[in-house]
């Protein structure tokens, strides 16, 4: 048996924080369904699930709806959907919509209950509320039907060692606990495989196949598993189908000619405007690279889809006062004197940007 | 110049005083809501400082507090070179101005009025106030130190005022470099302000400004998305409980219907089968019927036929009872009569008893009358003993001549009147008593007893009179004693009155005194008490009767006692003994009564006899009578059952046919029965209420369809706005505005 795992498309989400970028973001991830397409063919997948989240919200338009609906019929296989915590099953929601449009080989699994597939059971697990306690795999049955056994479900795993809050929890072992073969979920952005018993890998998270905002650090993909049999060990196989690079560069500013180097690593960036950029400064302005900085955030807004700057942790060469020693003598100077005082000793987040600025006015910023 | 303290009473929303403390080392900030006072306690701050005490008009009214003719004060702590002064000011009501420099602990006077204000304007450089308010252009120094409210004031420093700012942030701000980040600051100012420290508008508004009022609009507009896909969540939620709502009404419709259904199955075989039960309980209580009806048959022929026989018999035995009960009926008959005739003689009574009771009654009438008569004379001897004491005292009494009381009562008044009255007279006169010693004669002219006299040696002559007694005495001459004066004349009339009186009424009774009077009256109260005595007794003899009526009531028993012994001469002699009669009397009566009771006694027994035998005889008759009737009812009844035409053994065969029917259909009823008491309770009457609950479950289903469909409608609305990509667009675009105003403004700051 061999199929494509994907979730969280989140079609439609909001992407304020990259301003007018969002617009190219969300056009992204729908241009990422037919890149998935390509991928299922070429692998020829016997079909694929779709494990939560296809969409950010009930209250999407209907024209996204029917287009995504237009997309999902290009997968030569069935499509198993199920809904998520963002897009849980409700009257008057997304999903009542594309049931009456959507191509019949796409399949909403809107009910918890075993759906007879090619070779074996699709046990879905079909949110119907945003928030839960509840684990929606409890009511997989334990007994071993004939076939491979697949689970499909939403939710955070319900591990100590996982990060964030528990929303629709899943044990840790729920696919050994309910004898599946294969447990895809989906709710995680990054792609990631859970090791059970034996560290034979029968629980993974896809992570969603076009990235949501900078530092998800595994996404981008769908997998592809195969199973041969039941209880044999699956295989992944992870497949990247993003369009656009959320770019989350840390730099580090040691000594004079850094800030150079970074600039001329940004400008050989490949694919520019299919990427977004978030640079985050750190380290030393030395006063002959203070315009430097000043043009960075026009370099990366003009050469990238989106580019922001955070140089508030950059602060002065602590070893040269020389342009304190230029301010005025008087309140202007002491003032200086206290705020690099506070800047590098207190670490203030304030004073550091208070100081950056006096840097920048004493080196010029008044011409 | 550093600011320490500011009092200020009577200033704007200030009615009372309030009292501003600074921290001279660090920076002070004034935080409060609109309208607390903040920017009037800075105007406060300016206006003492910088206006002539002396100041008026409108805008100087202005501060009092509203509605008050408070007259504002003033108080300024600040600090110049290192000299701590206070300033204080009145405007308007005892206006005046004072200035005080601190020395040690106190403020020591400066300068009063004018020349306070003249030192003040020294140090803050400020110029000669005008009139009213003074105008910022006059505030020297303070134009930098104030910054009033969107009055940005940084053009128009005189040289002096630039000097001495100059001079106060020290060599920095002289250089050239400064003077030329002055004249950047004041062009990059320029570009974006009015010299009024307003925003420019218009077209020349800048970027930012626009950017502003664009993000405002978006965010108007976001507000209503965001309320647009709240109403859709809300929608949602709405339509999911509306649905949840529908499919339960609809699963008890299913459920409701499901019940009807299963309760017309159950109805269908149950109705067949009870009617079938119904049947065969119906044919087994008739052949039970009828083979009971037989049976009764069967037995009540039985019954008849030993009753007739019974009733023959008895009819026999009655014949010849009547027959010896009626012989005895005319025997008593007989005896009936003659006691009937003794007991008859009995009824003109006792000859003997009424002779011995006339007797009886004359002996007692002839009694009575000699007692009565004795009575009547022994009456009449008393009456006439007393008529004579009545006759003989009333005799006496008339010749006591007593008087009556009233006249007693007279004459002891009139005695007891004269005794008072000669008291009074003696009392009156005038007493002489001449005792000589020799004897003389004397002539008494006035008093008492008058007229001459001889007295001998040692005799007393007592002479009185009133008021004047009056004498002559021998060989003595006359003497004339005179005593007071006196009625005794008067006394003596009345006395003369009295004693008239008095005699008047004695003459009537032989000049009798009082005590005699007294006697005799004492005496004739007796002899009228004995005369009324002796009248009353007689009255009681009489009895309401005259004499004469008593004496005739005596010779009429008189001649009633002759009458009687004329009858009875022995009576005479011997008067008859009425006990002896009345106890003949008794005896015959007796006598007579224990023979009639004997008789009565005899009748009775014999009527009864009578009426025994003629009970008897009735009964006899009766039964008779009945036994007849009952034998011709036994008879037709008799014929009535040989109306079928069966014989008995033909009935009981028929009987015996019919009771094996019965226990056949007992038996098959037992099973139908049993079947229906398998198939559980009467589903007939819960299928009614089966069709009840499933009208209400389909309404109930209806109403809930109607609600959900019309909320469908309405979130269909909602969900074609698609709020939440709108939202995103929105969202995004806000974003963007504010990421180029950051920029942008960081870039102006520099």
């Amino acid at each position: 048996m061999r199929f494509l795992h994907t979730a969280d498309w989140q079609l439609g989400m909001k992407a304020a924080h990259v301003g007018k970028a969002g617009e190219r973001v969300r056009a992204a991830r729908i241009e990422t369904i037919r890149r998935m397409q390509q991928v299922a063919r070429e692998a020829d997948v016997e079909f694929v699930v779709v494990a939560g989240d296809t969409f950010e919200d009930h209250g999407v338009s209907r024209k996204l709806v029917g287009e995504v609906g237009d997309l999902l019929a290009g997968f030569d296989c069935d499509v198993y959907v199920i809904p998520g915590n963002h897009d849980p099953w409700t009257l008057g929601g997304v999903w009542d919509y594309a049931r009456a449009r959507w191509s019949k080989r796409v399949h909403i699994l809107s009910d918890a209950k075993p759906v007879e597939i090619r070779g074996g059971w699709l046990y879905p697990c079909p949110l119907s509320q945003r928030w839960s306690d509840d684990d929606p795999t409890e009511w997989i049955p334990r007994e071993s039907g004939d076939g491979i056994r697949i689970g499909l479900a939403h939710g955070s795993l319900r591990s100590p060692l996982w990060e964030g809050q528990h929303n629709h929890p899943i044990a840790v072992d729920a696919a050994q606990r309910s004898g599946l073969d294969y447990l895809a979920l989906g709710d995680w952005h990054s792609a990631k495989e859970i090791p059970g018993r034996g560290g034979i890998v029968r629980t993974a998270y896809c992570g969603t196949p076009e990235p949501t905002n900078f530092g998800e650090l595994d996404s981008g993909y769908v997998l592809l598993v195969d199973i041969e049999a039941r209880g044999a060990r699956p295989r992944m196989e992870r497949r990247k189908v993003n369009e656009l690079d959320w770019w989350n560069l840390q730099a580090e500013i040691h000594e004079p000619g850094d800030l150079a180097r970074l600039v001329k690593t940004i400008k050989q960036r490949p694919k520019p405007s299919e990427t977004l950029v978030r640079l985050r400064l750190r380290g030393v302005l030395f006063a002959s690279e203070a315009e430097l900085v000043d043009e960075l955030p026009e370099l990366l807004s003009k050469r990238f889809l989106y580019g922001q700057v955070d140089d508030t942790a950059l602060l002065p060469d602590p070893k040269d006062d020389s342009w304190i020693q230029n301010l005025p003598e008087g309140f202007i100077r002491d003032a200086a004197t206290r705020i690099k005082s506070a800047a590098h000793d207190d670490r203030d987040p304030a004073a550091r940007k208070a100081l950056l600025e006096l840097y920048h006015l004493s080196n010029g910023g008044a011409k | 110049m550093i600011l320490h303290r500011l009092e200020v009473g009577g200033f704007r929303c200030f009615s009372s005083k309030v009292t501003l403390t600074l921290e001279s080392e660090n920076i002070n900030i004034l935080h409060g809501k609109n309208g607390s006072g903040k920017s009037s306690l800075l105007w406060a701050l300016i206006r003492g400082l910088l206006d002539s005490h002396r100041a008026g008009g409108k805008g100087v009214g202005a501060l009092r507090p509203w509605g008050t003719d408070l007259g504002p004060t003033i108080a300024v702590e600040f600090e110049d070179h290192g000299r701590r002064y206070r300033l204080e000011k009145s405007f308007l009501e005892n206006r005046r101005a004072h200035l005080a420099e601190r020395q040690g602990a106190k403020f020591k006077p400066l300068a009063d009025d004018d020349k306070a204000e003249q030192r003040v304007r020294e140090i803050l450089l400020s110029e000669v106030p005008t009139v009213g308010l003074t105008k910022p252009e006059k505030w020297g120094l303070a134009r930098a130190l104030w910054c009033p409210q969107e009055h940005l004031l940084v053009e128009g420093f005189d040289g002096r005022v630039l000097s001495s700012i100059q001079e106060l942030l020290g060599k920095q701000a002289m250089n050239e470099e400064a003077l030329a980040l002055k004249g950047t600051v004041e062009k990059r100012y320029l570009e974006y302000w009015t010299p009024q420290g307003k925003p420019k508008g218009g077209k020349d508004a800048p970027l930012w400004v626009r950017r502003q009022a664009d993000l405002s609009k978006l965010e108007e507009s976001l507000s209503e998305c965001t309320r647009d896909h709240e109403d859709m969540v809300a929608a949602q939620e709405t339509a999911q409980t509306l649905h949840e709502e529908r499919e339960l009404t609809a699963d008890r419709l299913d459920q409701s219907k499901k019940a009807l259904s299963e309760l017309q199955t159950r109805v269908s075989e149950y109705a067949p089968l009870v009617e079938r039960c119904g049947k065969l309980e119906a044919q087994y209580h008739q052949k039970q019927a009828e083979a009971r009806a037989l049976d009764a048959a069967i037995r009540q022929v039985a019954d008849l036929r030993e009753r007739e026989e019974r009733a023959q018999t008895r009819l026999r035995e009655l014949d010849e009872k009547i027959q010896a009960s009626s012989l005895e009926e005319g025997r008593l008959q007989r005896l009936l009569r003659e006691a009937e005739q003794t007991l008859q003689s009995f009824e003109s009574g006792d000859p003997k008893g009424r002779s011995l009771g006339h007797l009886l009654e004359e002996a007692t009438t002839y009694m009575a009358d000699r007692h009565q008569l004795t009575a009547l004379q022994r009456r009449l001897q008393e009456i006439a003993r007393l008529d004579e004491i009545v006759r003989d005292n009333t005799e006496v009494l008339n010749a006591l001549a007593a008087p009556d009381d009233g006249t007693l009562s007279t004459l002891e008044h009139l005695t007891t009147k004269q005794v008072q009255l000669q008291t009074q007279l003696e009392g009156s006169l005038l007493h002489v008593q001449l005792t000589p010693r020799a004897g003389c004669r004397i002539e008494v002219l006035q008093g008492s007893p008058p007229g001459p006299r001889h007295l001998g040696a040692s005799e007393h002559a007592h002479v009185s009179g009133s008021p004047t007694v009056e004498l002559v005495i021998e060989g003595f001459g006359r003497m004339k004693v005179t005593g007071p004066q006196s009625s005794a004349s008067e006394i003596e009339q009345k006395l003369g009155q009295v004693t008239k009186q008095i005699e008047g009424i004695t003459t009537r009774y032989g000049w009798a005194d009082l005590v005699e009077l007294k006697n005799r009256r004492k005496r004739a109260t007796v002899l009228e008490a004995e005369i009324a005595g002796a009248a009353n007794s007689r009255e009681q003899l009489l009895e309401g009767q005259t004499a004469e009526g008593v004496q005739t009531t005596a010779s009429r028993l008189q001649q009633e006692a002759l009458r009687i012994e004329e009858c009875q001469p022995a009576w005479r002699h011997a008067p008859p003994d009425t006990t002896d009669i009345k106890r003949q009397l008794e005896e015959a009566t007796e006598a007579f009564e224990r023979r009639r009771a004997e008789a009565t006694q005899q009748w009775k027994n014999r009527q009864k006899e009578m009426g025994d035998v003629s009970a008897v005889l009735t009964a006899y008759k009766r039964e008779q009578e009945q036994l007849s009737k009952q034998s011709i009812e036994n008879r037709e009844k008799l014929l009535r059952f040989r109306a079928d035409g069966l014989s008995d053994a033909d009935r009981l065969q028929r009987f015996q046919s019919l009771a094996v029917e019965a226990v056949g259909f007992e038996q098959k009823h037992k099973e139908e029965a049993e079947r229906l008491k398998r198939m559980g309770e009467d589903p007939r009457p819960l299928l009614q209420q089966a069709e009840k609950d499933q009208e209400a479950a389909q309404k109930a289903f209806q109403k809930c369809d109607g609600a959900l469909r019309e909320h469908q409608g309405a979130l269909k609305k909602l969900l074609d706005r698609a709020p939440y990509e709108r939202c995103a667009h929105l969202e995004e675009e806000m974003q963007d505005i504010r990421g180029r105003l950051t920029a942008t403004s960081c870039r102006q700051m520099r």
